[in-house]
Order: C-alpha cells, then sequence, then structure tokens
C-alpha cells in the first residue's frame, strides 16, 4: 500500500499552520503547477537528489510526536496528483490526528471525495490569479479553469463547523495587481475566509523572481481592503 | 592605600607653606616653583614634602616586610628619585620605584600587596571617550556608565587579589571557571522579594533621607516598589525579582476600572524600565512574577492593604483585582513603549501551574500572554508542575520553595532569598584535558567543583564580613532588621551558592565526537554528566553547609569569554566543537544545557530534549524557542504552552521574535531587515 507515496520531507510541529493547533507538514513531491514564484522547486521539479522519506519513518515519527501535535498537513507540490491520497488520510487520522490538505483546486474530484468522506478538518486552496492572467501565473501554456472554480464551489458548500477552510493568495508583482485582485474578488464571493500572503523573493523557481521587489504593506492593505467587499474575512498574513 | 607624606622637618615646612597653598592651584609647576626642594603630590591632592622615612614606614604597615628591608628600598627609592630629572613626583610613582625593588628582591607577597590598582591614563581616556561596556549590552555610554567601568576595574583586581586565594583566582583568569560580577564583588548576586515588605514597613533605605510610612495608594506604593528596586539594584549585581506582584497589589486595586488599572500599569512598566540610576546607568534588571489564579500558597494569607493594615480579607478574595491587574499589564506590554519597542524591563513572569488551567477565563489571559510573547517576545512561561511554588527571577533564575517556604508564606514579608553569587564552569575544556576517559572525566568534574565551593566560600566570607558592620557597613541596608523578624533583611540562612554551565553541549562533542542532538548517547552522556554535577553539588552542600545549586548560566559573554581562552590554550580541541565563525572571531560555546541553537531540532523535540536536564538544574532553566520572522497565532502558542506543561519537565520557557528598529525613523517592525 501507498507505493506511488513520495514523500520528500516532514516538519514535524509547526505553529503556523492552523491557529490553535500544532501541526505536522507533509511535503509531498511533485506537481502539476509550475508557479515561477514557488520557493519549493525542488518538490515541484522532483529533485533527484531529495532522498524519499521511507512513509515508516513517517509514521513512526508521527507516532512521536502524539499529545503535541495535534494535526496532519498533507502539502507539496501538490498532494491531490497522488490516487492513494484518501487512503493515506484515513490511515494517519485513525492515529488520532485532525487532517488538513494544502491543494491549488486543480483536482475538484479528489476534494469532493476527501469532503464527502469527512477525511479533513481543514482545507487550504491556493488561489493564483483571476481567470485571465491564471496560466501565466502557475507558470503553463494554459489550464483548466473549470476544475478551479469547481473546488471553489465545494470549498463555498461546506460545513463551517466540520471543516476549517482558507483560499490563499499570493501577491507577486508583475503578475497579480489591484485590478486581478478585484476580478478574484468576483470569484471568491461566498468565500468564507481568504489569507492575502506577501510574496518572498527567496528561492523560487524561476530565479529572475528573486529580483522581483515584493508590494509594500500599504499596497497589500490597499488590496485586502478590494477584497473584503466580497468575502467575509481577510486574513493579512503580511503584517 | 594611599601614601601619605607626613611633614617631618619644621623648618623646611615653614618655608614652604605659603607656596604650597598656592601650587595647589598648578600642580604642574611643583618642582619648578620651590627652590629645589622635593615635594609630593598624595593620592588626597595634597602636595607634602619628601620624606624618606615615610615610604618606609607605608611598607612595613602595608605588607608586613622587616624595618631592615623597608628602609633599604626607601633609601633605592630616594635614589633614583634625586638621580633622575623627574619634575613632578607623585606618590604613585613613588609606588611604582617601590614596587620595582620588591621585585628585584624577589618579594613577590609584599609586592603584590603594595601595588596599586587602576588605569594607565590611556585607557581611562578610551573608556571615557570612546568605550561602550562589553562585558554587557544593557549598560548605556554615559558618565555613570564610565564610572561603573572604572570602579569595577579596581574591585576586580581587588578581588583576586585579596578575597579569592590564588588558585581560584588563577582558574578564572586562566578560564577553567568564570566568577561572575567580579567588579561588583562586594554586592551579593541577586534578589528576589515580596511587595509584603514594602506594603508592611514603608520604605526604609537605611540612608540619613527620608523614611516613608507605608502606602496608602497604589500609585506610592508602585512608587515605593520601584524605589526599594532601585536601592536593592545599588546592593546586589544581579536581578531584583518581585514575587507575585499582581496577587499583592489587588488590595489597593479595588474599585479601580479599567482605564485606572491601564494608567496604574503604564506606570509600573515605565518606572521599572526607565530608571536608569544602578550600576552604570542602566535599568534596573528587575522580573516580576505573576499569577493568573492566587497561587495556593497565598489563598488563605490575611492580606494588607492601604497604610499597611490588614484589611481582614484573605488573598483568595481579590481574585479579580489581580486578573484585572495582570490583564493591565501585558496590554501595555504588548503596545511596547513609545516607539513599539518591547520593554526589556521588568521583566513579565508568569507561572503556569495546574491551577492557572483550572481558573475562570485562562484562556483569553493565555492567549493575551502568548500574543505578547509572539509580537514582543516579553513573556516568560514558567512551570510549577505537581504544586511545586518558585520565585523566578533574571530569566531563568529561581528560587523553589521549601517547606519552611511555605510556612514562610503565611508571612510574605518574611519570603527574601538571595544567591550571593554565581560561577561559570568551563565544561568544554574539562573533556579536552580528559583525553575521552569517562573515569577521569569524572573526576575532573569532581575536582573543578571543588574549587568552585571554595571560591563561593571566600566570596561568602567577605561578604559576611561586610554584613556584620551593620548598619555603619558598606551594605547596611540589607542589615536592617525590623522588630517583628527574626531575621535582618539579608538572610544569609536561606541565601544560594549558584554553579552555572556553559557548553556542556561541545563537552559531550568533544568526548564522544557527537552533539547532544546527534544520538542517544551523547544525550544520554549529557544527562549523567548534569546528574552527576547535581549530585556532587548536595554532597558539597552538606558537607559544607552551604547550599550549591546548579544553574544555566545566564551571561552569553562567558561562553564567548570560555571559547576565546579554548582557542589559545587548546585550539586543536577547540577548533572541532567550537559555535560561529572562527574567521570573524565570533565564537562561543552553546549556552549551559541547550542544545546547538542551529540543530535541525523542531520545537517539540527542542523542548522535550533540553526538558529533561531541566529537573536537574535546581536554580532554574530556559529553553529558548526562536521565531525569527514568523508570527503564530496566540491560539497555537497557547497550546503550545499547555503541552510544555503538560507533556515535558522544561522549567521556563520564552519565544524569540526577531525585531527591526529604524535609528532614523524610530519605527519598529517584526522581522530581519538587512
Amino acid at each position: 500500500m501507498f507505493k506511488d507515496l513520495e514523500i520528500a520531507g516532514v516538519e514535524p510541529s509547526s505553529m503556523l499552520e492552523r491557529p490553535g493547533y500544532i501541526s505536522a507538514i507533509i511535503f509531498l513531491n511533485g506537481c502539476n503547477f509550475r508557479c515561477p514564484f514557488c520557493h519549493n522547486p525542488d518538490l515541484v521539479l522532483k529533485n533527484p537528489d531529495i532522498k524519499p522519506y521511507p512513509l515508516k519513518e513517517v509514521l513512526k515519527l508521527l507516532k512521536q510526536k502524539k499529545g503535541w501535535v495535534d494535526s496532519v498537513i498533507l502539502s507539496g507540490g501538490e498532494p491531490t496528483i497522488y490516487k492513494e491520497i484518501p487512503q493515506f488520510i484515513k490511515k494517519v487520522k485513525d492515529m488520532g490526528f485532525s487532517m488538513g490538505i494544502h491543494t491549488n483546486g486543480t483536482n475538484p474530484e479528489m476534494i469532493k471525495k476527501l469532503t464527502d468522506r469527512n477525511l479533513l478538518s481543514y482545507l487550504a486552496m491556493d488561489l493564483k490569479n483571476d481567470q485571465q492572467d491564471y496560466a501565466k501565473t502557475a507558470g503553463l501554456k494554459k489550464i483548466n479553469f473549470f476544475n478551479i472554480q469547481k473546488t471553489l464551489n465545494i470549498i463555498k458548500s461546506l460545513d463551517r463547523e466540520k471543516i476549517e477552510t482558507i483560499v490563499r493568495i499570493t501577491v507577486v508583482p508583475g503578475l497579480i495587481d489591484r485590478e486581478n485582485i478585484k476580478k478574484m474578488g468576483g470569484l471568491l464571493k461566498g468565500i468564507k475566509k481568504v489569507s492575502l500572503q506577501q510574496f518572498r523573493p527567496v528561492n523560487c523557481l524561476d530565479k529572475n523572481f528573486e529580483k522581483i521587489k515584493p508590494y509594500d504593506k500599504l499596497e497589500l492593505n490597499k488590496m485586502a481592503d478590494i477584497l473584503e467587499q466580497t468575502v467575509e474575512e481577510v486574513e493579512r498574513g503580511f503584517i | 592605600m594611599q601614601q601619605k607624606t607626613k611633614i617631618k622637618k619644621k623648618t623646611k615646612t615653614k618655608k614652604t607653606i605659603s607656596k604650597n597653598k598656592q601650587l595647589n592651584f598648578n600642580k604642574d609647576f611643583i618642582k619648578d616653583v620651590t627652590d629645589g626642594a622635593l615635594f609630593v603630590q598624595t593620592s588626597d591632592d595634597e602636595v607634602q614634602n619628601w620624606n624618606v622615612e615615610a615610604i618606609g614606614k607605608s611598607l612595613i604597615k602595608e605588607t608586613g616586610v622587616s624595618e631592615k628591608v623597608a628602609f633599604g628600598i626607601a633609601k633605592k627609592v630616594e635614589e633614583k628619585i634625586f638621580q633622575g630629572q623627574i619634575k613632578n613626583v607623585t606618590s604613585r610613582l613613588i609606588r611604582e620605584l617601590v614596587n620595582a625593588e620588591l621585585v628585584e628582591r624577589g618579594l613577590e607577597e609584599a609586592r603584590k600587596r603594595y601595588i596599586r590598582l587602576g588605569f594607565p591614563v590611556f585607557d581611562v581616556h578610551q573608556i571615557i571617550e570612546n568605550e561602550t561596556n562589553k562585558d554587557n549590552s544593557n549598560v548605556p555610554h554615559g558618565p555613570e556608565a564610565t564610572n561603573l567601568t572604572l570602579a569595577e576595574g579596581i574591585k576586580k583586581e581587588y578581588a583576586l587579589l585579596r578575597i579569592f586565594s590564588q588558585d581560584v583566582g588563577d582558574a578564572h583568569i586562566n578560564g577553567d571557571i568564570h566568577l561572575h560580577d567580579l567588579g561588583m564583588v562586594d554586592r551579593p548576586y541577586c534578589s528576589g522579594q515580596s511587595p509584603e515588605y514594602v506594603k508592611k514597613y514603608g520604605l526604609d533605605l537605611n540612608t540619613s533621607l527620608s523614611q516613608a510610612k507605608p502606602a496608602k495608594h497604589a500609585e506610592v506604593l508602585i512608587g515605593h516598589i520601584v524605589k526599594f528596586s532601585a536601592a536593592l539594584q545599588c546592593h546586589f549585581s544581579g536581578a531584583i525579582g518581585w514575587d507575585a506582584i499582581n496577587v499583592f497589589l489587588a488590595p489597593y486595586l479595588v474599585g479601580k476600572n479599567k482605564k485606572q488599572l491601564r494608567q496604574l500599569a503604564q506606570v509600573l512598566i515605565y518606572e521599572f524600565s526607565q530608571q536608569s540610576v544602578a550600576r552604570g546607568g542602566q535599568a534596573i534588571f528587575s522580573d516580576i512574577n505573576l499569577y493568573w489564579e492566587i497561587p495556593k500558597h497565598f489563598r488563605e494569607v490575611d492580606a494588607i492593604g492601604p497604610g499597611g493594615k490588614f484589611t481582614g480579607k484573605k488573598y483568595k478574595d481579590y481574585e479579580r483585582e489581580s486578573q484585572m491587574f495582570a490583564e493591565a499589564l501585558f496590554e501595555v506590554y504588548l503596545q511596547g513603549d513609545a516607539s513599539g519597542m518591547p520593554f526589556f524591563f521588568p521583566k513579565p513572569l508568569v507561572h503556569i501551574t495546574e491551577d492557572f488551567f483550572k481558573t475562570r477565563g485562562y484562556k483569553k489571559f493565555l492567549n493575551l500572554i502568548s500574543k505578547t510573547a509572539a509580537e514582543k517576545g516579553n513573556t516568560y512561561f514558567v512551570f510549577d508542575r505537581r504544586n511545586e511554588a518558585k520565585i523566578s527571577e533574571c530569566c531563568r533564575l529561581s528560587f523553589k520553595l521549601e517547606k519552611s517556604d511555605i510556612e514562610d508564606a503565611k508571612t510574605p514579608w518574611k519570603m527574601r532569598y538571595s544567591a550571593i553569587q554565581n560561577i561559570s564552569l568551563n565544561l568544554p575544556r574539562l573533556a579536552y584535558i580528559s583525553g575521552g576517559s569517562d573515569e577521569i572525566l569524572f573526576t575532573n568534574i569532581n575536582n573543578l567543583l571543588e574549587l568552585t565551593a571554595k571560591a563561593h566560600r571566600e566570596k561568602r566570607i567577605f561578604i559576611e564580613n561586610l554584613l556584620s558592620k551593620k548598619n555603619k557597613g558598606p551594605l547596611g541596608m540589607l542589615s536592617i532588621k525590623k522588630p517583628d523578624d527574626e531575621h535582618p533583611y539579608y538572610r544569609l540562612h536561606r541565601i544560594t551558592h549558584l554553579i552555572g554551565l556553559v557548553g556542556l553541549n561541545e563537552m559531550v562533542q568533544a568526548h564522544i565526537g557527537q552533539e547532544l542532538h546527534e544520538s542517544k548517547q551523547a544525550m544520554k552522556l549529557g544527562l549523567k554528566i548534569i546528574a552527576a554535577l547535581n549530585l556532587q553539588c548536595k554532597k558539597m552542600s552538606q558537607r559544607y553547609g552551604m547550599n550549591f545549586v546548579l544553574e544555566q548560566t545566564p551571561a552569553e559573554t562567558t561562553a564567548y569569554r570560555f571559547a576565546k581562552l579554548d582557542l589559545k590554550k587548546y585550539p586543536k580541541e577547540t577548533r572541532k566543537v567550537i559555535k560561529g565563525n572562527l574567521k570573524k572571531d565570533e565564537v562561543y560555546y552553546t549556552n549551559s544545557t541547550q542544545l546547538n541553537v542551529s540543530a535541525p531540532v523542531d520545537p517539540v523535540e527542542r523542548v522535550v530534549m533540553e526538558g529533561m536536564f531541566h529537573p536537574l538544574i535546581d536554580a532554574g532553566a530556559i529553553t529558548h524557542i526562536w521565531l525569527g520572522e514568523s508570527n503564530p497565532s496566540p491560539e497555537s502558542i497557547g497550546n503550545f504552552i499547555e503541552k510544555c506543561f503538560r507533556n515535558s519537565e522544561i522549567a521556563q520557557v520564552a519565544l524569540s521574535p526577531e525585531f527591526t528598529h529604524c535609528n532614523d525613523c524610530g519605527k519598529t517592525d517584526r522581522g530581519a531587515f538587512v
């Protein structure tokens, strides 16, 4: 079981991920996006130098952290590219952890499967841009935007008592401006919580992006204000 | 030791009296205007006639050499003075010449007694004009600070010459051990006390200045506490810690609204943090212990209120006021000072106990102090498990309250604790000289501890002597005895002798080739070493009737000093384990029993692993969790703190965020900006 699952690394105890929780983050190898500003290029490109983390070791580590770590979050790369994700989440959930996932929203069927089976208590989706600029921001020639919309709709339909959801936007100058934000605001109508995050020009997939100067807080606050017109709660993750 | 040359030859004296008066105003020309007579400028700023006999007499008095030797030397010195074309003869010069004679005669002990302590002119110039205090980053550069540097220089030399024996002094100079605060050798190290003392007795500082009766109003009481802290800081080289300050202030806060409490909290924090009085114009190194609940040992204690009178209630009846004031204090901490910078003092130490989690509103308070920890880094979380009780101070130091102390808690004004001295051990060096042999290593550990005990004894004898002079002596304030208290302020029977630890990680690394976090074997050895140290402290305590306790050494400068000295003495061994940047001369040993700061160890593992050492370190230990630029939610920190309490043995934890303060615009922001 879980033969295909390639675990590239684990962050054993993070206080940053879910407010109120201590989370372990499991990074799965590989991604179907090529966002130029991504700062996990090794995972995206499946750097052969990264030795896969044996599953047995990961489970052992999680067992050790029991009592400290409340939540285990699958991240990447893009975890939904693995078919065995539901079974894997079930296995870790049965160890007594509250489960979460990071996704780029390209696999709504998988997200539906996970939420229908009540396997998740936390779901964070990255929204890269508005429809027009999406492919460029994701570093691809074209994408199926319909899937993104479908995932957003799943998130909108979820019971907030059962599952905590958040949509995250990383604001990269040159890719996203206020106009884009405005359009994204339209897409996000009905979403409960959005987090606006600062772009950090370090260790980017496309080295040219390391030269880009991030927006200042003033600009980010203005963007957050725009989003607040359509979204219930905007977390200003840059403060 | 001042050279006073008595005027003996009447004829000469008469001739020069009038000129002397004049000379006092223009000393540079002493020689020129005296018709060939030789005068000596003494250290009392007097000018006196040349008197060879006085030299001999002072030699006998100060060093105990024989008359023959003394006057032989005096004669020799006189010859030199007359031979040389010296324009301005000072007692300092005479002393230098006498010392040279003592060296020539091989009278080393006598020379040591006769030398003058102080600084070369060049150094004084540097200190006054240019230098900031290198030993302590809290000392600003200013006239008070340079006074401190100059005084400390002299007292340090004096301590090594006269208070500590040769082997102890040598061990300090060589870097086997570090005698902390040698420049303040005439003070005990740190003090922990209860606000009840000031509430009950008012303010009496053993000076001819005014005395104050017990305070009637909260703001006056805060004033008394801060002023008493300043006075204490003049008598202690280390931290001044206050026990359960929100609990004990509570009877003064009845009926006050949120705004008034906030104002009082501001007064307390600003007054503490901006006092630049003692120890070279530093802020008082102050700590305030805080409780959310009324702690068990104070619940049924009779409360003292305005005017120092019992209110007829118990402290448990003031929980609401106590909690509201704790909240007000943290609101001020969270806001920071006028520029948004965190307050460095007074450090808030919040006690996390089993009752904490049972007391209403704890979640909200935990969020507030966690938010402050994440954003400003102020909060120290002190864990009192299994009904233990502590007074904490100085970042990590704590006094565990024993049975007799819990008895004292019924009369909290008697609760006064002090560590008289702190001496740190250079642990890595012990490994270097043991050549990988466990047996030799543990023998060396015990030998070094014996030497440390000797050093402690010498300091104690010195302080006890100062205290024995009662209110006429330099520690008069600590000798004050209130009529209804069986002990003077400084309770010698309750003092501790601290033994600090530096570089356990490098010690283990040098001994078996692995750092603490690198293998189970390394951790095991580390624990075995600390357990052995702890056991030996207990044995020595019994043997010597002094309370020796291990402590995590607070002074980062000591870790640097040991590392530098070892690089010179044991370059091969040191280079293998030393941390930092050798090229840039930024080297250090890892602090106390902590893991390598850059070890790839997550916060949970760090807390668990470092926590294993803490129960063996009786005088207090801490783990720092480095947040860097990350800003976790208060709820996650609160969660982490509760788990630290329940799942680890860690004694204290603090979070360290990163700040940048812009000197140009005065703004403060989170994160490091290059």
